[in-house]
């Protein structure tokens, strides 16, 4: 997946940078298959649910007459279904199966990574958490403590890689900004005259 | 000459070692010096070497010298594990992003530097390699280096020893043509190693010598002490057993002779026994081991250099010695013979009667001012200089990438088979480079066949896996000066002030 | 000063430098010898053009032949050093290239002749190779000694010998184990032979010490021989040589000091053999010889030498049997640790761990005349030490303390004292080392026919074979040797590590 920057500045003294891996939805295609992996998402959520209650129907209690119809359900075509493949399975496996599944209904399946910058405030980093269910991880450095902001060079795997790095007072390690996704050189040095422009208003 | 007919290209070339700073040393020293000498003519170099403790990842060093310290596992005396393919995903990587068209590697105990070599040449590079050091042909060590040594270099483009005798070892040790082989001597920093009465500023020199006729140095008396520095790791290698042997002779048959001896290893201990079982404390100076900046704060202190090594590529500590302006008696071994003119040195067999008598020889020459030590720095400014080691590579460089024609390379001669000439300009198919290497053994050449094939494969896996348009490259050190108007005359002036 | 200030000081024209006239010998060759053929010298294009070297070398001519030049410029290793060599014979490639190498020396001398220095700046590339200074200094197998057939099977007594003693041992253990000998039978006769030898070792010692009168002044008068023959042997190619001990001066200096000062060897064997046994001797320790104060009256007339040194022979006769007598006792008291030291451990466990440390002991031992530091790179107590402890081993699988005992000192009387007894042998005698040696191929042969079959015929049938199958197998392995001398191809030169050449220690 192409990495793409959207360079925000909403006010002179703010600009924000985000890098993403996530498709841009720009096609009616595209827009099409948003929705319908959502849907999917859905259905295959509830599909897991409706397992899952299933194989714990002996638990519930049926003789209890609730609001839903049990009997009615698991006596259905699909319901019955549903509860042969259940009995089928061993609790763990579906517990386990259940787990993975849900997990990823939630997956983000793309990663977001932003820096936002405001004059005489700092910077922030951010990096999206690969579920729905978490919220992002970010930092914020206040103006004070940013030494610098670079450019340079690090061992990665097989490879030697391009990173955007703040380096904060008093901090042994530099903070490395899209750490996850590591844009391309291109990409990191506009990010960084538009960082440095909009931090120390100067002209890059 | 019609050198300066061409076009000059400008070479991106890497130098490929385990061996560099932070690790003091002459090969290390040589790579930096080389490498800043030919991103002074213009060229781009960069170095790959194994993480050192503390140093890992991209540095810059002084001049924009980019350093790549690849995060390796060193088993020995800094020496990487010889894993061949390993080091081949990120090699390529360096190689791709910073454009390089040259792989020169350093040393043959470095695993590094041949498995650059070998990957180069299956990436489609020119490659040479640089000798630094002499080995035999007798232990089952050398044994190995020596076919690891013929497996690298059946395939290189070029190698450059530091000696001649170091060339006829090589020539021998891997079957190379020596034509093949280039001798381009290491060289020293002159303004590091000056007398200590030499003017303190280059510049006036420069200006007028009038200065310098005030300093020169007192002649020596008869009875003046006479003071012989010894600089060298103290292993059987370096001759510590001569010096130990001689030093009470040579001391009880001179009363006014002092030593300093700098330097540490494993035979330290029979050398400070001696010193206490002769009483010789008082005439004796150990020092210890010092750094190479204070080598020339050493050496200024005496007036003979005394070097009983028992093998020597080159050895890089008499030019210093000379340049100091120490009057040098040394042994007759390896490459030594070939490195300063007579008139600097008195040559002793490695015996330790003969070290006595060419000491004592050497005492007497300076006792009735025969030798004009004063001048010994110029002349060595003269003949060893880093610009001119510099000046000589990019010509290997040129001729192996086919700047200068093979004729004007390696001399056109009338008589000559085609074959014997083709086989010098070493295409990159991979039938022919397996040819090169089948020829190494009965069994070794079957066993590098297989490597050089493996070695393929893993490169279109990884031109498949990591496609080179994802590799960015790397952008370059910005110049100071504008390149369009360096001219030859100006990258020369350019290298002999900075 | 003369030269312009401005200016750096010219530097000399370059002196045509001999380089590394301990190898040239610093002379140019008369240019007769230039044509001399020499098949044991490389030609530049040798060294990439393995097939002319091949075909260079020629396979087809008798092997001595081959290697009587070599060993007559051994002699005259200057010289050799020094000829050129003439083009490889043929080979169209390498006539046609050796042509070419020769052309461009003709065409380049006319820019003027090319110096093998780098600090001159030449007017030649740096690729540059001189047809003529190339590869001058290369030598090829320049210190090898050719082997003949009965030198060799000479030599090779001193191996059959301690393997038999080793044969002997175990099969004396053996023995002992299943009740054939009485242990204490064993070791009483090790303890006379060991007499008896201590006895000659002592005669021999007084004889020679009046005969070596001469000799023994020489070393007074501070000619220190006997320190320097650990680096001369080194030098030395042919110290080993047993059979020429005495007539020829050229190996002589190692070999006087055995008999210069007898008593010297004596007391160090007899104490440093309790070292070696139960601690571990020191293998760096001072050459033998000086501690003992024999130098100390040197320049005194020989009437006083010869009293002082009676005295002193004495004092060591007495310090032997002083020492014997430690050992003797020490050992009785061990013995039921030893006994019991290993017993826990599986006999398999102690077949397999005594096989090994006797194995040991014979791949470790030294079997060098005794002199030159160079001999062995084992530390000559490594072999006993292996000895002892496969003893020492195998003692735990003995009934009885007795047992032990016996067995203990038997091995220390076998692997401590007897091989100091046959290195001296060898030196005095060299008949009697022969008969020694077929003794005790003969002795071990038999005793290992008994082990086996038992009886007077197993004894007899296993000396037989034992003594054919033992020539045949020296042989063999003499004949094995010498025909593998041919794939010897030492290459040497200028880029070897130097030998250091010390004359003396300064201690």
């Amino acid at each position: 997946m192409p990495v793409h920057l959207i360079s925000r500045r909403p006010s002179p003294t703010t600009a924000s940078f985000t890098v993403s891996n996530a498709s841009r939805h720009t096609s009616t295609t595209a827009k099409l298959f948003f929705y319908f992996q959502f849907l999917l998402r859905l259905i295959v959520f509830s599909g897991i649910i409706f397992l899952d209650t299933a194989h714990f129907r002996h638990i519930f209690s049926p003789r209890n007459e609730s609001f839903i119809p049990w009997a009615a359900i698991w006596s259905s075509p699909l319901g019955s279904f549903i509860c042969r493949i259940a009995d089928t399975t061993n609790s763990i496996v579906t517990a386990l199966a259940s787990a993975l599944v849900i997990y990823g209904v939630f997956l983000k399946g793309y990663t977001e990574e932003s820096l936002l910058v405001i004059r005489g405030l700092g910077i922030q980093t951010s990096t999206s958490s690969p579920t729905y269910l978490s919220k992002a991880a970010t930092r914020f450095i206040p103006t004070t403590e940013i030494q610098d902001i670079v450019i340079h060079e690090a061992f990665k795997g097989f490879e030697v890689r391009f990173y955007l790095a703040v380096v904060v007072v008093g901090e042994p390690e530099v903070v490395v900004v899209f750490p996850k996704l590591l844009p391309n050189r291109a990409t990191l040095e506009e990010v960084w005259r538009g960082s440095r422009h909009c931090l120390y208003d100067s002209k890059p | 000459m019609r050198r300066g007919v061409y076009a000059k290209r400008i070479v991106y070339s890497s130098m490929v070692s385990d061996f560099f700073f932070p690790q003091p040393g002459g090969v290390e020293s040589h790579i930096y010096q080389l490498s800043t000498k030919l991103i002074d003519r213009g060229h781009k170099v960069i170095i790959i070497t194994h993480a050192y403790k503390g140093r890992t990842g991209v540095r810059y060093l002084t001049n924009g010298l980019k350093v790549y310290h690849v995060p390796f596992l060193v088993i020995y005396r800094e020496t990487t594990m010889p894993t061949v393919f390993s080091f081949f995903p990120i090699f390529r990587n360096i190689v791709i992003r910073e454009q390089i068209q040259i792989v020169h590697g350093h040393q043959s105990l470095s695993s590094f530097c041949h498995e650059a070599i070998l990957h180069a040449r299956t990436m489609g590079l020119r490659t040479v390699f640089t000798d630094h050091s002499l080995f035999g042909f007798a232990d089952a060590g050398s044994i190995l280096t020596n076919k690891l040594l013929k497996f690298t270099l059946s395939d290189v483009d070029h190698v450059i020893c530091v000696s001649h005798t170091c060339k006829e070892n090589t020539v021998l040790r891997a079957s190379l043509d020596p034509l093949m082989v280039s001798v381009i001597p290491n060289a020293v920093v002159a303004e590091n190693f000056r007398p200590l009465h030499a003017t303190p500023h280059a510049n006036d020199r420069q200006s007028g010598g009038t200065s310098q006729l005030q300093h020169t140095p007192r002649p020596i008396g008869p009875n003046d002490i006479i003071t012989i520095v010894v600089i060298s790791r103290l292993f059987y290698n370096k001759g510590t057993d001569l010096l130990i042997a001689s030093i009470p002779r040579i001391l009880a048959s001179h009363p006014n002779v002092r030593f300093i001896i700098a330097g540490s290893g494993p035979k330290a201990i029979d050398l400070e026994q001696m010193l206490e079982r002769n009483v010789l404390q008082d005439k004796v100076e150990m020092l210890g081991a010092i750094r190479h900046e204070e080598v020339r704060d050493v050496m200024v202190r005496g007036h003979i250099y005394l070097h009983p090594s028992l093998t020597e590529a080159f050895g890089t500590v008499i030019v210093e010695a000379a340049s100091c302006g120490l009057y040098v008696v040394c042994t007759r071994v390896g490459g030594i013979p070939e490195v300063l003119p007579q008139h600097m040195t008195t040559f002793a067999k490695p015996e330790e009667d003969d070290i006595v008598l060419a000491t004592s020889k050497a005492i007497s020459a300076l006792r009735s001012n025969k030798v004009r030590t004063e001048r010994f720095h110029d002349q060595v400014k003269v003949m060893y200089s880093w610009t001119d080691v510099a000046r000589r590579t990019e010509r290997v460089y040129q001729g192996i990438s086919g700047d200068i024609s093979p004729q004007e390379f390696y001399g056109y001669y009338p008589g000559e088979i085609q074959e014997a000439g083709s086989d010098r300009i070493r295409n990159f198919s991979l039938i022919d480079r397996l040819k090169r290497y089948y020829g190494c053994g009965v069994w070794a050449g079957k066993l590098f066949c297989l490597c050089v094939v493996i070695d393929f494969l893993l490169y279109i896996f990884l031109e498949m896996l990591f496609p080179r348009a994802n590799i960015d490259i790397a952008r370059s050190w910005p110049k100071k000066l504008n390149e369009a108007s360096s001219t030859k005359t100006e990258r020369d002036r350019l290298g002999s002030t900075s | 000063m003369p030269s312009l200030p401005d200016s750096p000081p010219p530097v000399p024209p370059p002196v045509p430098v001999e380089t590394h006239p301990n190898r040239a010998g610093g002379l140019k060759p008369p240019p007769e010898h230039r044509a001399l053929p020499d098949p044991t010298r490389l030609a530049p294009e040798d060294a990439y053009y393995s097939s002319s070297l091949l075909r260079g070398r020629p396979g087809n001519t008798n092997y001595e032949e081959q290697l009587r030049p070599l060993s007559a410029n051994t002699a005259t290793a200057v010289s050799v050093a020094a000829l050129r060599p003439p083009p490889a014979v043929p080979g169209a490639a390498a006539r046609k290239e050796n042509r070419k190498l020769r052309g461009t020396g003709v065409r380049r001398r006319r820019k003027g002749a090319w110096k093998k220095l780098l600090w001159v700046k030449q007017s030649y590339p740096d690729n540059y190779t001189d047809t003529e200074t190339f590869l001058d200094h290369l030598q090829r197998n320049p210190r090898v000694r050719p082997y003949d057939f009965w030198p060799l099977m000479a030599d090779s007594t001193v191996i059959v010998q301690h393997v038999c003693s080793v044969v002997i041992f175990v099969c004396c253990f053996v023995g002992i184990v299943q009740g054939r000998v009485s242990p204490v039978s064993v070791v009483c006769w090790g303890s006379v032979g060991t007499a008896f030898g201590w006895v000659l070792w002592d005669w021999w010692a007084f004889t020679e010490h009046a005969e070596d009168k001469r000799p023994v002044e020489r070393v007074a008068e501070g000619d220190d021989g006997s320190s320097s023959s650990s680096m001369t042997s080194s030098v030395n190619p042919s110290n080993s040589r047993p059979n020429g001990q005495r007539e020829s001066q050229v190996h002589g200096l190692g070999l006087s000091m055995a008999s210069n000062i007898p008593g010297a060897p004596l007391r160090r064997r007899s104490t440093g053999l309790s070292a070696d046994s139960f601690t571990a001797q020191d293998p760096a320790s001072p050459p033998p010889g000086y501690s003992n104060g024999n130098t100390g009256h040197p320049q005194s007339q020989w009437s006083i030498y010869q009293s002082s040194s009676f005295l002193s022979r004495n004092r060591h006769r007495l310090s032997t049997i002083k020492s014997s007598f430690l050992i003797y006792f020490s050992l009785l008291g061990l013995s039921p640790i030893l006994k019991s030291l290993t017993k826990s451990t599986a006999s398999d466990s102690i077949w397999a761990m005594s096989c090994w440390l006797l194995i040991m002991n014979i791949f470790s031992f030294d079997y060098g005349s005794g002199e030159g530091a160079g001999g062995t790179k084992f530390p000559a107590s490594l072999s006993t030490n292996a000895a002892v402890m496969a003893s020492t081993v195998l003692a735990s699988r003995l009934p009885s303390t007795t047992h032990v005992f016996s067995l203990m000192l038997f091995s220390i009387e076998v692997f401590g004292l007897f091989p100091i007894f046959r290195r001296q042998l060898r030196h005095i005698s060299w008949t009697s080392h022969i008969f020694l040696t077929l003794a005790l191929v003969m002795v071990a042969g038999g005793a290992v026919g008994i082990t086996l079959r038992g009886g007077l015929a197993g004894a007899v049938v296993g000396s037989f074979m034992g003594s054919i199958l033992t020539a045949l197998a020296m042989g063999g392995c003499s004949w094995w040797l010498i025909s593998l001398q041919k794939y010897k191809n030492v290459v040497s030169g200028p880029w070897d590590p130097a030998r250091p050449i010390i004359r003396r220690r300064w201690d």
